[in-house]
């Protein structure tokens, strides 16, 4: 903490994310400005490998990206046993939206929002790279000018880098896309779209798409509303639930239609359109 | 540096210099190394990343960065201050955490102790002395924080092998003609 005092003052904690602990300061020489800093202990037993590979890589990953909708990474202090990462400050995050109804009454906003989400994400794969762990919580919100910003890019990896076993959590079950549910680690760029697909969901509904608990439960949601995927529907899947289809249980037939979200009025007929589009299971989304 | 720093913007633009800048102006120049020197120095490390990268047995493209990574070291730092053979060491090290090529720290020590201009007995002495070990180790890993409070974080690297061999599929040169090893 001492080596972060030097220039920022006014520290108050923000949050606890997977890896450390957030706080919103100040600048010393300048104070009218807010800053979150993200603090990541490097735990003893990897401090004798030096800075993790893990950290190294979401710094990597944060200094290249450079788009309105992308939290912007500023400074980055590193001591022995910290590393700190000060970031450009907001109010909120979508979570916060989504968990007051009142404040999405113009669907207007929503399309704002998704368009955001949208472009942010096409600005991340352009640059070969998948975030991997897309969530309302991870999404921020300026509350004033209602600029969204995406964050926490801590699981977030390139194209090129080849994939370890050991890195399987990748992100909150409740935006994971079903081939990852079953195990799959052939990560893609459609993996980020079915969370935006997931979120905007529940932009709409106000409660998440779906809910999730364990990943089969998971997927039992998932089929629940868009039908027992079968060879036709998504080519492949038998492959990718071990050969064995009928561990699925008994077929469930579609109900994602148009129609399907009918009892949410406000929505227009385009954007139920692009809803269906997102979280269609096929693989090539 | 403080020119440079000024250009940000457009991704990665920092790292660009002019030729008289390179020729001219870098940190070693200020401290009396002259451009043949630095030249030298620069191929020096390059070969000396190369072998110890090979031996390693770590991709092409991890030691390509690890080789930016020195570059880019010694356009903000010169040479007479720094120990050019531990800073390469830990950018080695520090390429293969980027790209995430799984080695240990321990064989990166050896290795490069190996490698290192000593004489014999002080190798014997690292391979049964924990001491001596820890302290190289220390070393490297001390390096590799001012190597990456020096390059600012900036790990991202773009290389261009994999467009070269794109463009050689796409033209279809014959295999036999060697051009990929060449342009590689």
């Amino acid at each position: 903490m001492q080596a972060l005092a030097l220039s920022y003052t006014d520290f108050e904690a923000i949050g606890t994310g997977r890896y450390g602990r957030v706080f919103k300061c100040r600048q010393i020489s300048d104070t009218d400005n807010f800053y979150a800093v993200k603090i990541i202990p490097i735990p003893k037993e990897e401090q004798e490998n030096g800075v993790p590979c893990k950290i190294i890589r979401e710094v990597s990953v944060l200094k290249e990206l450079n788009h309105i909708n992308i939290v912007r990474l500023l400074e980055v202090i590193s001591t022995d046993s910290n590393l700190f990462l000060v970031f450009e400050c907001l109010d909120n995050t979508l979570q916060v939206f989504l968990k007051n109804p009142v404040m999405f009454m113009y669907h207007k906003m929503m399309k704002e929002f998704l368009h955001q989400i949208l472009s942010a994400v096409a600005y991340i794969h352009s640059c070969k790279i998948l975030h991997m762990n897309l969530k309302p919580d991870n999404i921020l919100v300026h509350f004033r000018t209602r600029v969204l910003k995406i964050a926490d890019f801590g699981l977030a990896r390139t194209f090129e880098v080849p994939l370890d076993s050991y890195s399987q959590d990748i992100g909150s079950a409740s935006y994971r896309a079903p081939e990852l549910l079953f195990g799959s680690t052939n990560y893609s760029t459609a993996n980020d779209v079915w969370s935006v697909g997931c979120i905007f969901g529940e932009m709409i509904l106000h409660r998440p798409l779906f809910s999730g608990g364990s990943d089969w439960e998971q997927l039992d949601e998932i089929f629940s509303l868009l039908g027992t995927p079968t060879e036709e529907t998504w080519p492949g899947v038998t492959s990718l639930c071990g050969g064995n289809i009928d561990a699925l249980g008994p077929p469930k037939q579609r109900k994602v239609s148009i129609n399907c979200f009918a009892c949410v009025q406000i929505i227009e007929f385009q954007l139920k359109k692009l809803l269906s589009t997102l979280i269609s299971e096929e693989y090539e989304r | 540096m403080a020119e440079s720093s000024e250009r940000e913007g457009e991704e990665g633009s920092e790292w660009y210099f002019s030729r008289k800048e390179l020729e001219e102006n870098t940190p070693s120049r200020r401290d009396g190394i002259d451009a043949k020197k630095e030249n030298e120095l620069r191929r020096s490390y390059c070969g000396f990343m190369q072998a110890l990268g090979m031996r390693l047995s770590l991709p092409q493209e991890t030691i390509a960065t690890a080789i930016v990574f020195c570059h880019r070291f010694f356009l903000r730092q010169s040479h007479a201050k720094n120990d050019m053979l531990i800073i390469a060491i830990s950018c080695i090290h520090l390429a293969g955490k980027v790209k995430e090529t799984r080695h240990r720290i321990r064989d990166v020590v050896l290795v490069s102790a190996e490698m290192l201009p000593r004489d014999k007995t002080s190798l014997e002495r690292l391979r049964s002395d924990k001491e001596a070990f820890e302290q190289l180790r220390d070393t490297i890993l001390l390096a590799e924080r001012i190597v990456l409070v020096t390059i600012n974080f900036d790990m991202y690297v773009r290389h261009p092998y994999r467009i070269v061999m794109k463009a050689i599929r796409k033209l279809q040169v014959p295999k036999k003609k060697g051009l990929c090893q060449v342009a590689w």
